[in-house]
């Protein structure tokens, strides 16, 4: 068989060239990091990754829309709390003003203390976060409880029937507020009408008037212990679903490595095998060089 | 006694033609298409006083060693190998033009303009999401026009790359008639031009990177070539291919002057009009088919909500604009950004149902049948996994070459040792040749000392 130099020469150029680019391929997955950067580097991988990228960005982007619910369901939550506090002041206040002891002079007083109460009642339900009002359902945007002589209770409500809400999965949305028209309307009237009638009925120290009223009164108080610990759920919901998605985006972030990162080890030995090949072909072609007759003539 | 000096002058003859073969055969080595030749030789004799005398050595013929069944398999595999390394070529190209490794790409920009709505969904009311929004959708904007003009440029080069190739085949086959006048008369003498010969293989191999075309060579040695059953070179003369581009219709068609169509079906040339007649125009079908269902799809859903300010509806996208060059935020939003309609009820500020129902729009399968970032995936990757498939095609091609080439070379190619041996044995035997006259003249010598 005839082996011309231009076999040897050709046949090195060529082995030398397939180990030159397989260890800048090896490279470039080793000093990026990733194994598979461009479609064509392995085009199913590259197609699952990114897949698996917009799972991860939406599940991310649920995550920053419970984030935001829950800053905005805690404020919610806190300012029902103090309202519920507020109404138990309303109550202890008026069982005192219940009793046969109290004269015509401390009901007034109380009445006085009452309508305070109610003020900041007022002011609590009208808290907002950044430009929205919470307690307004979805028309967030004007002040929820608003001073009106001709309103019940001389409270009027700008509120709708629509709670806020967030997306916090596919399908799935929660209430981060209660609305103001909800919270009002309690099974014993509303609920600054019946805080308007415990003053009323002060003034006019109508004493059987005003053993009606606590019962009124408890019961606006379950009202409003009611819609908190319906927002307390939904808070628990939210911060559950939450530490979830936390869990499901480390498993998909490792999916995601799995298919596209470099594999280290494997890079390094093979590596170490092209490096292997290619000095042997470097060192075994200067040998070779050297065995022609040119070197005897 | 006069037949010694014609019998050593015929030693030294056949001797200095033989060094100049093997001179010519080291020299040419390396070059391309070089055939080796060897010097074929006879004894000459004739009777002699009744003996049969030798007067010495003729040189009868030079031969060419090459395996011509050899070239027509690697004209063969030459062609395809050029079709496929034209492919991966313009196939890179477009792979540049959508995708890249920094992850800008499609299919994040849509990702995000729907994180962006769900954002808003959370709180319609707050401007800095807003303000973001419109920031997202329109570079979703710019990035499909950019992907756009990605598309257009790799298809005027791949147009250009096409009228390259034809340039190419023309010239050379121009070559190929002038090489052909000047083997036939060569032949004529039956003195064949190996030097022609030679070139005419390299130009061959060259044609066969670029196209399809089938070989016949005459009895009087000049080669004739079709292209897709169309003569083209014959004798001395050639014809043009001439490529007719419609560049709207992303048409080529090649016909020669007087106007017969030439069908080319394989080499770098069906590769090019390939690419240029059907894969980018699809990528720009799909790109553009993205555009518009976007466009409709959140201009349905936006135009049923309400901004912050009043109860009119609005588009989101431009209508007017549905390519994926022209595609525009609509210019009510992007002057005010309480424009965008995230109620589904006139003047609640805090309702984002119609924000959520568009980031729901990722949930979606409408496009074919599939989600819009699973889509505008597919649609990036596809040039890279046509490139994948084609570069494992191409490095099994590439040894079958190598395989055949090695094959070639062992007949027609030059090993030095080989011929610095056969130079050795030439010098040899001009020196023989020549101690033989010297010998001659010394026996004249002899005898004319006697006359003297």
């Amino acid at each position: 068989m005839r082996i011309t130099q231009k076999i040897i020469f050709d046949d090195f150029k060529r082995d030398i060239n397939r180990n030159r680019s397989q260890m800048a391929g090896i490279q470039s997955d080793l000093s990026s990091g990733k194994r598979v950067r461009i479609p064509s580097q392995d085009p199913i991988s590259f197609q699952r990754g990114r897949i698996l990228e917009e799972d991860i960005r939406k599940q991310q982007q649920y995550q920053n829309n419970i984030s935001t619910g829950l800053r905005q369901a805690r404020l919610a939550q806190e300012a029902l709390d103090e309202t519920i506090d507020n109404l138990i002041e309303i109550k202890r206040i008026l069982t005192h003003g219940a009793t046969d002891t109290s004269r015509e002079k401390v009901r007034e007083s109380m009445a006085q203390e009452i309508g305070g109460i109610r003020d900041t009642i007022v002011m609590t339900l009208n808290s907002s976060y950044g430009d929205r009002y919470l307690f307004a359902g979805t028309n967030s945007s004007v002040e929820p409880m608003v001073f009106d002589e001709t309103a019940p209770g001389g409270v009027a409500g700008n509120s709708n029937a629509t709670a806020p809400r967030v997306q916090a999965g596919d399908q799935i949305f929660l209430d981060i507020s209660v609305t103001g028209t909800e919270l009002r309307d309690t099974s014993a009237g509303d609920l600054f009408a019946v805080i308007g009638e415990i003053e009323q009925a002060l003034l006019d120290s109508d004493r059987e008037a005003l053993g009606e009223l606590l019962g009124d009164i408890s019961e606006v108080i379950d009202h409003t212990a009611n819609a908190a610990s319906r927002l307390g759920n939904n808070i628990n919901r939210l911060e559950f679903m939450y530490e979830q998605f936390e869990s499901k985006n480390i498993v998909l972030k490792s999916n995601v490595s799995e298919l596209t990162d470099t594999d280290f080890a494997k890079a390094f030995s093979d590596m170490q095998r092209t490096q292997i090949a290619f000095e042997a072909a470097m060192a075994v072609h200067t040998q070779m060089i050297h065995n022609t007759l040119l070197d005897y003539l | 006694m006069r037949t010694l000096f014609e019998i050593s002058k015929t030693g030294l003859q056949s001797a200095e033609r033989s060094l100049s073969v093997t001179a010519n055969n080291i020299i040419n080595a390396d070059t391309p298409g070089y055939s080796r030749q060897r010097v074929d030789k006879e004894p000459v004799g004739q009777p002699l006083r009744g003996l049969h005398a030798g007067l010495g050595v003729n040189i009868t013929t030079i031969t060419r060693l090459r395996n011509e069944l050899v070239d027509v398999q690697l004209g063969q595999k030459r062609q395809e190998m050029g079709y496929m390394q034209e492919k991966i070529k313009l196939f890179e190209q477009l792979e540049t033009a959508v995708a890249s490794d920094s992850g800008g790409d499609l299919d994040v920009h849509i990702g995000r303009l729907f994180d962006a709505f769900s954002e808003l969904s959370n709180d319609p009311q707050d401007f800095s999401v807003r303000n973001n929004l419109v920031g997202e959708a329109s570079q979703l904007a710019e990035k499909m026009a950019d992907m756009k003009r990605g598309l257009d440029l790799v298809s005027d080069s791949t147009r250009q790359s096409v009228i390259n190739n034809t340039d190419q085949i023309n010239s050379l086959l121009a070559d190929l008639a002038s090489l052909n006048k000047s083997i036939t008369v060569s032949e004529a003498m039956s003195r064949p031009d190996h030097a022609s010969l030679d070139i005419q293989v390299r130009k061959m191999e060259e044609l066969a990177e670029l196209v399809d075309f089938e070989r016949m060579t005459a009895k009087n040695g000049s080669l004739e070539i079709r292209i897709g059953g169309v003569q083209v070179l014959h004798q001395d003369t050639y014809r043009k291919i001439i490529p007719h581009n419609d560049d709207v219709a992303k048409t080529f068609d090649l016909r020669l002057e007087n106007g017969t169509r030439v069908s080319a079906n394989g080499g770098k040339l069906a590769a090019a009009i390939d690419v240029y007649e059907q894969e980018v125009p699809v990528m720009n079908q799909r790109l553009n088919l993205i555009a518009e269902t976007l466009v409709s799809g959140f201009n349905a859903l936006h135009s049923s909500g309400f901004g912050l300010n009043d109860d009119e509806s609005r588009d989101f996208f431009d209508p007017d604009f549905t390519m994926a060059h022209n595609m525009r935020v609509n210019q009510d939003i992007l002057d005010n950004h309480s424009n965008i309609a995230a109620s589904s009820a006139a003047g609640e500020a805090g309702n984002g149902e119609i924000a959520a129902a568009i980031a729901n729009l990722r949930n979606a399968s409408i496009l074919n049948g599939r989600k819009p970032v699973d889509y505008a995936v597919d649609l990036i990757s596809s040039p890279g996994a046509g490139l994948s498939q084609l570069r494992v095609a191409s490095e099994s091609r590439e040894s079958e070459i190598r395989m055949l080439e090695v094959q070639q070379e062992r007949e027609a190619g030059v090993n030095v040792d080989e011929e610095l041996s056969m130079m050795i044995q030439y010098q040899n035997a001009y020196q023989g040749a020549a101690r033989v006259m010297a010998s001659a003249q010394q026996m004249y010598d002899t005898l004319l000392s006697l006359v003297r």
